[in-house]
């Protein structure tokens, strides 16, 4: 079963906000995501991955309209969404630290087909 | 590949460290400082009326605690006499914590150490009818409540 992983790594700079937006080029489905915060995060980025399918926009990390604010931690996420070519994934990361940049890694795994777990 | 579709700046609400940087924490831990001195204090009370009472306050300084365990109060004539101490409350109300009666002199040990934690002060009685001229004397140790901070520093990360 072919599937990739579309990598959203971003050093984001201090007491900015950034929107990360990928194409999805061949149908099939979104099975999970995963997350990385360094450790000086502190909890002060906040990241979050919606999705636009035939535009429409959907959360999908919890919780609706919240973020995810960790410190060295990996935090994998059930996506579980089908896909078109041309839909969209958004990963919005936000640095509310004042002094230090933030290397978050967000990473979407693409199948051709769904898979359960 | 992702696209960069919007940048925009935000208000921060703190300090973070960066991305895996030592990290050095600092805590401090109260620790009671062990100190203590001997305590002696004399004060003489001269011409109480008859039947009167004469206050003297004692000041032991500040963040003090104050042990006696002597207690003496003598005049040169035979005739009753008392003796009360009064500690004074964080309130600042005076509270009787002594009390004892005794002809020509009054003379007490306290084995477990009178605690006083703010000043004290003495009133020295006259129970007959004619004016007395007393001394008192006590005798004990002195220790402070002040504490230090102590640093602690821990690396890891």
């Amino acid at each position: 079963m072919p599937a990739k992983q579309i990598n959203f790594r971003y050093n984001i700079e201090a007491s900015k906000g950034v929107e990360l937006e990928y194409e999805i080029t061949e149908d099939g489905w979104l099975t999970e995501g995963f997350m990385h915060f360094p450790d000086g995060c502190n909890a002060l980025v906040y990241a979050r991955v919606r999705l636009g399918i035939s535009g429409t926009i959907v959360q999908v990390t919890p919780i609706e309209n919240d973020y995810i604010a960790l410190n060295d931690a990996n935090f994998p996420f059930l996506i579980d969404y089908q896909v078109h070519k041309k839909d969209k994934i958004l990963v919005e990361i936000i640095n509310y630290d004042s002094v230090n940049p933030h290397q978050v890694s967000v990473i979407i795994t693409w199948a051709s087909e769904r898979t359960l777990r | 590949m992702p696209e960069l579709v919007k940048i925009w700046t935000v208000t921060p609400i703190g300090v973070g460290r960066a991305d895996y940087s030592k990290s050095v924490e600092r805590q401090t831990e109260s620790v009671t400082r062990s100190w203590q001195e001997d305590y002696q204090e004399a004060k003489i009370i001269l011409d109480i009326p008859p039947g009167s009472s004469v206050t003297e306050e004692i000041d032991t300084g500040i963040n003090n605690v104050v042990l006696l365990y002597d207690l003496r109060l003598v005049t040169e004539i035979n005739v009753l006499i008392g003796l009360e101490i009064q500690e004074q409350a964080t309130t600042g109300e005076w509270t009787t914590i002594y009390k004892q009666l005794g002809y020509t002199r009054i003379i007490d040990k306290i084995s477990k150490g009178l605690p006083i934690f703010r000043n004290y002060r003495v009133i020295a009685y006259n129970f007959s009818n004619v004016p007395i001229d007393v001394v008192f004397s006590t005798s004990g140790i002195k220790t402070t409540r002040e504490t230090y901070e102590l640093e602690l520093i821990s690396g890891g990360g």
